[in-house]
């Protein structure tokens, strides 16, 4: 073949009217005017967003917080009951013996076995430290909390 | 011999596509809704677009409201054009036109389609040539309608409107490495499409 064929790929031809009626649309169409209060509203959207995210941030915090405050907290114990006068046990052999003729006894103890001796307790000694009184109040057994540190939604404590 | 069909010139260079871009005091008119420079710039470009058009799309009535649409994006955008940036204004037009063709093709609404047999007769010498020319060019677009549309989209940037791969790349929004192997592709398809047809 004497010189190279050219493969062709014919591709549409504009009308001959398409550029007069291109610009009578053109010369009609309106352009889009770039509104300067369009940025303005962007950023008040995105303060707006950042406000209600600081916001519920710190909310969450201060609600963790005293979650966490409520938990560790032992509430006050209560204040020790007046302190009864401590009474030197008497000694068996020092007491009198109680017989159940005794009217003052027996008015007042039901009947049984008169002789049962009072529970001897070592008398207390000055230097004996006195028992705490918030030992003997009310325990509060908290749980653990198996919650990491910064979950938010830590229930363990509720 | 497959390997040894030259396909990257078998085609006719279209002049028309690789013509000057308008200076800049046109594209400004333009922008001033000036209805001689708009004409100017209409007439200097519609040759263009409705070639990327019909050959990415298929030819047809429909590619003249495509055509319109991507003027008037074009002109819409005009203003932030700038004529002293890098790219030219070809290229940016092409931009939207490949915009638009890809929102197209998304809709669904076009197909490349095989040619029939009694579409582009073409006129030539003698009837040997006639019939030689008619049957390479409709083998050609057959095989083009089975490219890969994003292969065809860079072989016909790249063959028919002249776009360097880094001109493909801004028009396509892909990266350069990737428009060369699309390009290296749709020719090696290609080559193997026409392959029966050039030994023929």
């Amino acid at each position: 073949m004497s010189h190279q064929p050219r493969m062709q790929w014919p591709a549409d031809e504009p009308p001959p009217d398409f550029a007069d009626r291109m610009v009578s649309r053109l010369l009609v169409v309106d352009l889009p005017v770039r509104r300067p209060d369009r940025s303005r509203m962007r950023w008040v959207v995105v303060l707006a967003a950042a406000a209600v995210l600081a916001a519920s941030s710190a909310w969450a915090m201060i609600e963790h917080a005293r979650r966490a405050t409520q938990a560790s907290v032992v509430p006050p114990a209560e204040p020790p009951a007046a302190e009864a006068p401590v009474q030197a046990t008497p000694q068996p052999q020092d007491a009198p013996a109680l017989t159940a003729a005794d009217p003052a006894l027996s008015s007042e103890k039901a009947p049984g076995p008169a002789l049962i001796p009072p529970r001897s307790h070592p008398a207390p000694s000055a230097s004996a430290p006195a028992p705490q009184a918030s030992s003997s109040a009310k325990h509060i057994v908290v749980p653990r909390c198996e919650c990491g540190r910064g979950s938010t939604m830590c229930s363990c404590l509720e | 011999m497959a390997a040894t069909l030259p396909i990257a010139s078998l085609f006719a260079p279209d002049v028309a596509l690789r013509q000057d871009d308008l200076d800049e005091a046109t594209l400004r008119a333009c922008c001033r809704r000036d209805p001689v420079a708009l004409r100017r710039w209409v007439v200097r470009y519609e040759r263009v677009v409705f070639a990327f058009l019909s050959r990415s799309l298929g030819g047809g009535p429909q590619v003249e409201d495509l055509a319109q649409e991507v003027f008037l994006r074009a002109f819409q955008g005009l203003s932030r054009f700038d004529p002293k940036g890098p790219a030219r204004f070809t290229t940016w037009l092409l931009a939207i036109a490949a915009h638009v063709v890809s929102e197209t093709r998304r809709k669904g609404r076009f197909r490349l389609e095989p040619l029939e047999d009694s579409a582009h007769e073409y006129g030539g010498d003698g009837p040997d040539q006639v019939r030689h020319r008619n049957e390479l060019a409709r083998a050609f677009q057959n095989a083009a309608a089975q490219l890969p549309e994003e292969q065809r989209d860079v072989f016909v940037l790249a063959e028919f409107h002249g776009l360097t791969m880094a001109e493909i790349a801004a028009v396509l929004e892909v990266p350069e490495n990737t428009v060369k192997t699309r390009l290296f592709r749709a020719r090696e398809k290609l080559r193997e499409l026409l392959a029966p047809v050039w030994e023929a």
